[in-house]
């Protein structure tokens, strides 16, 4: 009962402090002497912290002592409601041991990949790799709005096809024990940066406000921002913001056109095309099926604990 | 389809209150004729907002249930209803002001937001849709007459308990005894909880296959959660140190602040992927 309480009080906690902001957001919020404990206890990101995980360890610890003692009591006479006690304490045990298993072995990996274009998965230990053949958006006919998106792709291994396949959003491609999911879409900026007076002409493929770092030997950034993006304005060329920001915190901005190159004294880019991605997930997780049986069994033994078939003896 | 529906809510909010207002002067004027009214003002009241539903739902082309407008909408007719069945079957009556006031709240709450129908997002074009709603509102309708009933546990004494007299109409409207009202305030709560660990349920499944992931403490879950474990804490209280009468009116009540601060709190203060206006 203190174990749940507990978990109670901490989950309150992180619902009612903002998770996951910046340090100094904190520090400027509460101050420096609680904002400065905040952050030393780690509770700008309390769900990931040691006494968090040790809550979990002390309730599946008492779950257990619980889950003998009905077994235990099974023995003096089979009843329903105690039947569905244990069910719901074995499915929440079956649950958190496969939540463990998850934490630890599962692993995910976002991707936003072009048509045409293969990524190699199989270096970073996904059983494939994937090549997106086409990607497409459905509308609804008497609106603009996006009804469905959907990625044609092919999965290989060492160039041999594995399998070919739809996925879209609610529907997952599954293939050896990974799954793929459809998340999102938009346009990567593809274009070219040149050291000056003769440095080699590198290309970039940049996501919407994304970041190329360490460029130059003055560890210069590049940032690129769509300006006419051509979903919302078919009609007007695409157009981009190049934000340069240099070592010393200038910052240099110029919008440029497709096909069109902008230059300092030191570089110069270029602004060659937009290209459409889709956004994907590849996910494998070896918890997942005994978390959803977990908690079927859990909500199975809820039903059975309460149902007026068992008699009212409480335990 | 939009000014016929806004006069049909406003009617339909009007009549609710009409009907609150029957049951309320009812304490104070002491007449059953004021019951009798009032039901008959309720029965009116459901009847348009039962066809309100049906109407949103064929002009969607769907079930009303993809945004908080319609999800309001809903969870206000499973509550009547759940009160109306509760009120029958225990003679739960009295409580009526009370139920009727949540839910005229609950419609004037869901005519302030807009009910332009929209087509699905992508993430909503799913199965999971129907039932992960549905047991929210079953879980909501049934937390929310436990939270009405702990309130009148709350307000009242044994002795008030005891004094009413019964005849015909009042057999309805009869206050049953702190005892029997605390038996259906904890079998109210076993009802929401066990729609709410579905809803939770159905809703990791379906978070697993859209996003990837079935849990994200995303605010909309965190607080799903945290009204779970104010439930759990109360169940497992009565279970194990039989927390009963006061104590289990309490955990009604703030577990229902909490359902209500999920519903609207989360969505206007701390929005995330659930956000559906």
């Amino acid at each position: 009962m203190l174990t749940i309480s507990l978990i109670l009080a901490a989950v309150l906690f992180g619902g009612l402090m903002p998770q996951g902001l910046p340090p100094e957001v904190y520090l400027d919020r509460f101050g420096e002497t609680l904002g400065g404990l905040f952050l030393m206890l780690g509770l700008e990101n309390v769900y990931r912290t040691k006494g968090f995980l040790l809550l979990g360890l002390i309730l599946f610890a008492q779950l257990a002592v619980c889950t003998g003692k009905r077994i235990a009591l099974l023995r003096s006479g089979v009843k329903i409601w105690l039947i569905g006690s244990v069910l719901m304490h074995v499915g929440l045990l079956v649950f958190l041991v496969s939540t463990g298993i998850s934490l630890w072995w599962g692993k995910s990996i976002m991707v936003e990949v072009p048509e045409g274009k293969t990524l190699s998965l199989t270096q970073q230990g996904v059983p494939f790799d994937l090549r997106l053949e086409r990607f497409a958006i459905d509308y609804y006919s008497d609106s603009q709005a996006v009804r469905q998106y959907r990625s044609d792709v092919v999965l290989t291994r060492a160039g041999q096809e594995l399998r070919r396949g739809s996925l879209e959003v609610n529907e997952p491609l599954s293939y050896a024990g990974a799954k793929i999911f459809q998340m999102s879409y938009g346009w990567l900026v593809e274009g070219s940066v040149r050291q000056l007076p003769d440095g080699k002409v590198e290309p970039f493929s940049l996501t919407n406000g994304g970041w190329l770092d360490q460029l130059g030997p003055d560890k210069d950034r590049l940032r690129a921002v769509i300006v006419t993006d051509p979903d919302k304005h078919s009609s007007r060329p695409p157009e981009v913001a190049f934000v340069l920001l240099k070592e010393s915190g200038t910052r240099q901005t110029a919008v440029v056109a497709q096909g069109v190159s902008v230059k300092d004294s030191k570089v110069e880019i270029r602004f060659d095309r937009l290209r459409r991605y889709s956004g994907l997930q590849v996910k494998q997780d070896p918890g997942i099926v005994g978390i959803f049986a977990g908690l079927s069994l859990s909500l199975f033994g809820l039903m059975l604990r309460y149902v007026p078939l068992g008699g009212k003896k409480a335990v | 389809m939009i000014q016929w529906e806004a006069m049909l809510l406003l009617l339909v909010f009007v009549v609710y209150a009409g009907a609150t207002i029957g049951f309320a002067l009812r304490y104070w004027l002491r007449s059953n004729r004021l019951v009798a009214a009032g039901l008959l003002l309720l029965g009116v009241a459901f009847s348009l907002h039962s066809g309100l539903l049906l109407l949103r739902g064929i002009a969607a082309g769907r079930l009303p249930f993809s945004n908080l407008y319609e999800f309001t909408l809903v969870f206000a007719w499973i509550t009547t209803l759940l009160f109306l069945c509760c009120a029958v079957r225990f003679r739960l009556l009295a409580a009526a002001p009370l139920a009727m006031s949540l839910t005229t709240l609950l419609v004037g709450i869901a005519a302030m937001m807009p009910r332009d129908i929209r087509p699905l997002m992508p993430a909503l074009r799913s199965g999971w849709l129907q039932s992960h709603v549905a047991s929210g509102v079953l879980a909501y309708g049934a937390l929310a007459v436990s939270a009405v009933l702990a309130v009148v546990m709350l307000t009242r004494t044994e002795e008030q308990a005891a004094a009413n007299p019964v005849d015909w109409l009042e057999k309805y409207w009869r206050m049953p005894s702190l005892a029997e009202l605390e038996r259906y305030v904890h079998g109210l709560i076993v009802f929401g909880f066990f729609f709410l660990s579905i809803l939770m349920v159905t809703g990791a499944v379906w978070a697993e296959e859209t996003w990837g992931r079935w849990w994200g403490w995303d605010p909309k879950e965190i607080w799903a959660l945290i009204t779970w474990l104010i439930y759990l804490v109360y169940l497992h209280g009565r279970n194990r140190f039989g927390w009963q009468g006061q104590a289990a009116a309490w955990f009604s009540a703030v577990g229902f602040a909490a359902v209500m601060f999920t519903l609207f709190g989360v969505t206007y203060l701390l929005p995330g992927l659930h956000s559906y206006k």
